[in-house]
This record gives structure tokens, sequence and C-alpha cells, in this order.
């Protein structure tokens, strides 16, 4: 018999525990009653040391050979290049036809008033989403860049918004501040208005605030992500 | 525990098709998923298809992730299964003790010898030269750090199962450093 095939074959025996529990008794990750045995191992016996130096050589040994591999560079490129060849899922149509759903659901339970004017921003967001319509400065104006002169609302928006009708302005504008979100245009028809976040602000990433704001925080009516 | 709550909401993030979220979640957990496929297959280039591979179906479907285990582990599983996907296509041979025994054949010159006696070197190729089921099961307990029931999930097999590799596995760490002439002696 072979001492490959000895080893195999060989059951553990209860003095063996202490060599199966050290490797994760170094690491640290030994439930309270596993690493109470250890150490009491540890405390009483003469092999103690030698025992313990063996282990964190095969760990020092482990952990050089792991860290000889070096990661390739560019990978998360990469990554990121194999999911935009993804089939591309259709997000905004998503969006719309929950939106649609909603507006049924409004009209079903009386609130016309709502409904319309819900109807009438989706019209709205489509429309300049498409390109079909500008947007209009706000009424403090603002100059074009070739004017010099640079304003936030200037700046290309990231989503078209329509509030809830009962939203007041100070809610709208507190949530707005705390995201780092600026109107940039509208009103559009009277109802969606384009807004642009910070790239960089307190409240979080960018995707962690445009989720913040899309979100069910009772203000927003629709949400609808720019395509760029 | 922080920072599993930090993977965890990262996960959920991903779920909504969040891209920073999955950029986060690559930074933290690439290099050790594609080292972990490197020492199961034996080749970088295939370990990076794996790895890549690990990070799509986390995009694809972080849904499916429950938070019964860390991320890490979690991404590790993932990578095992793929990894052993690879290697039934392609029918790879484990090799055994051949680098060790390769070694230990080489060891008749003065400076080889030396090398050989070397107990640091001697025990780096001895790791190299477990076979694949032993080397995941020590990488995992000593360069991951993972608990006996995070290599159970990894390695899909029962924590007493991982005992047992555990176990087996430093003993034939031993008869190799014996086979080369080191005399470890424990256990």
């Amino acid at each position: 018999m072979t001492r490959t095939q000895q080893s195999n074959d060989e059951p553990i025996g209860p003095e063996d525990r202490i060599a199966v529990l050290l490797p994760l008794y170094l690491s640290g990750r030994l439930d309270e009653e596993d690493r109470a045995e250890v150490e009491r191992w540890l405390e009483a016996s003469p092999d103690a040391e030698r025992a313990l130096s063996e282990a964190w050589a095969e760990r020092a040994a482990v952990t050089a050979a792991n860290e000889d591999i070096v990661p390739p560079s560019g990978a998360l490129a990469r990554l990121n290049a194999a999911i935009d060849a993804l089939p591309q899922k259709p997000r905004p149509a998503t969006l719309l036809s929950r939106a649609w759903q909603s507006v049924s659901s409004l009209f079903d339970v009386g609130d016309r008033r709502l409904a319309w004017s819900t109807a009438a921003a989706l019209l709205l967001v489509v429309a300049v989403q498409a390109g079909y319509l500008a947007s209009r400065p706000q009424p403090d104006g603002y100059q074009t860049a070739s004017g010099g002169k640079q304003s936030s609302v200037n700046r290309a928006a990231d989503a078209t918004v329509v509030f809830r009708p009962n939203a007041s302005m100070s809610e709208i504008s507190a949530l707005l501040a705390a995201n780092g979100a600026h109107i940039v245009s509208g009103p559009h028809g009277g109802v969606g208005f384009g807004i642009a976040f910070d790239d960089m602000h307190p409240g979080g990433s960018k995707a962690e605030r445009v989720a913040k704001v899309s979100g069910n925080n009772g203000l927003v009516l629709l949400f609808t992500p720019m395509q760029r | 525990m922080g920072s599993e709550t930090d993977d965890f909401q990262l996960m959920r993030r991903t779920a909504k098709g969040d891209r920073a979220a999955l950029s986060a979640l690559f930074a933290r957990h690439y290099t050790r998923v594609f080292r972990f496929a490197a020492r199961m297959v034996n080749s970088e280039p295939l370990a990076e298809e794996i790895a890549n591979e690990v990070f799509m179906e986390i995009w694809q479907h972080a849904d499916r992730f429950e938070g019964q285990s860390s991320v890490s582990t979690y991404c590790l599983a993932i990578a095992r299964f793929k990894a052993l996907s690879h290697m039934r296509k392609r029918r790879e041979v484990v090799v055994e003790d051949e680098q060790m025994m390769a070694l230990v054949d080489d060891a008749d010159t003065p400076e080889v010898t030396a090398q050989v006696r070397s107990k640091a070197n001697a025990l780096r190729a001895a790791v190299d030269a477990l076979p694949e089921e032993f080397r995941s099961v020590i990488d995992l307990s000593y360069y991951h750090e993972m608990s006996l029931k995070e290599i159970a999930t990894v390695l899909s097999i029962p924590p007493e199962t991982v005992k047992t590799r555990i176990f087996r596995a430093r003993k034939r760490l031993a008869n190799l450093l014996q086979d080369a002439g080191v005399d470890r002696g424990w256990p």
C-alpha cells in the first residue's frame, strides 16, 4: 500500500482534531467552543510550540502562493464591455408601461384630475426625450454658453420628472437639495421638469441619489431617465 | 459585519441594475475570486475567464442572492462551479505529486539540494503540489480565512468532510515534505 493510499484510508481520531482546527484558529474563524478547545490544548501540550510553528509556516506558504498570482489589469473594463454587449433590457419601455398602468389605476379609482395630468405628463416626457420639444428657460433667465455666463439650467438633464399635484414647492426643493439635484429645464406643459444631478454630493453616489428621488418619496409621480 | 452589510446593499443595488454597485463588488471581491480560480485550474487565462463569468452571473442574477452566506462565500461558490465546469470540458488531469517529485528528482546538484532542503521552499512546492481537493480546502482556510461552514458552502460538502479534508491535506503536506527530505514531525 502506498503512502498516498494509507493517508486517504486512515480515519481521523479525536487526537487529530487539533490538526484540523489549527488552520482555522490562526484565521480567527473558530467558534467559541472550538477556540477554547485549541487554547486548552496549546496550554497543556508539549507539542504546542511545534504545532503552531508548522501551522504558521503552512499559512505563510499558502499566502505566498496566492499572492504570487497577480490579477490582470483592465478586467473591469472587459467586464463592462461584455455587459454592454448583452441584449439591452427595455428599461424605458418598462417604466412607461408601468406608468401607464398607474394612470389606468388612477382612472379606475376616479381621480380624474390626477389621471389626466399624469397622462399629459407621459406624453410630454416621450416628446421631450424624442427631441420634439426643446427645454424652455427658467423665468429668471439664463444665458447660453456663447453668452459667457453659466448656470445650472444650462446643464443637460439627467431625467424628466413630474411631481405630484399635492407636492409643495418647499418639499420639492428640500428633496432636490438633499440629493444634489437641480431643475434645469421646464416646466414642460406645466407639469414636467428636467433635472440634473451633481456628480459629487455628500448625499451619496449619484446612483444612490437618483434612486432616492425616483423612489417612493411621496413627491414624484413620474421619473424618466434621459437616454444618452 | 459592517462590511457584510455593505456587500448585501451592493448586491441589492446590483439586482436593480446599478452598475456602480457592481463595480464596487468587483473591487472588493475580484482578486479573491481570480486567485481562487487560478489555484483550482492552474491557468491564469482560464481563471480570468472564470472570474469574468462569476461577475457576469452576479450582474444578471443578483436577485437570486438571498443573503444566507456572505457575498465572498457566494462568489467563491460560483467560481468553483464555473471552474469545475471548465475542467470537465477540458478533461484536465490533476497533477498530484509531480511537482514535488520533480523537485526531489532534481536534488542531485548541491544548489538544488540546498533549495530542496530549504524548508520554506519545500513547503511552498508541497502546497502547490497538493491535489485540487486538498489545495482548495487549505486555501480557503488559511488564505481566504473562511469558517468551516463557509468552506462547506463553497465546496458543496458537509462540514465534517471539510474537517477530514483539512486533516488529510495537512498529512499530505507532511508526507511530501518528508519525501523531499524535510522532517516536519507534526502532524
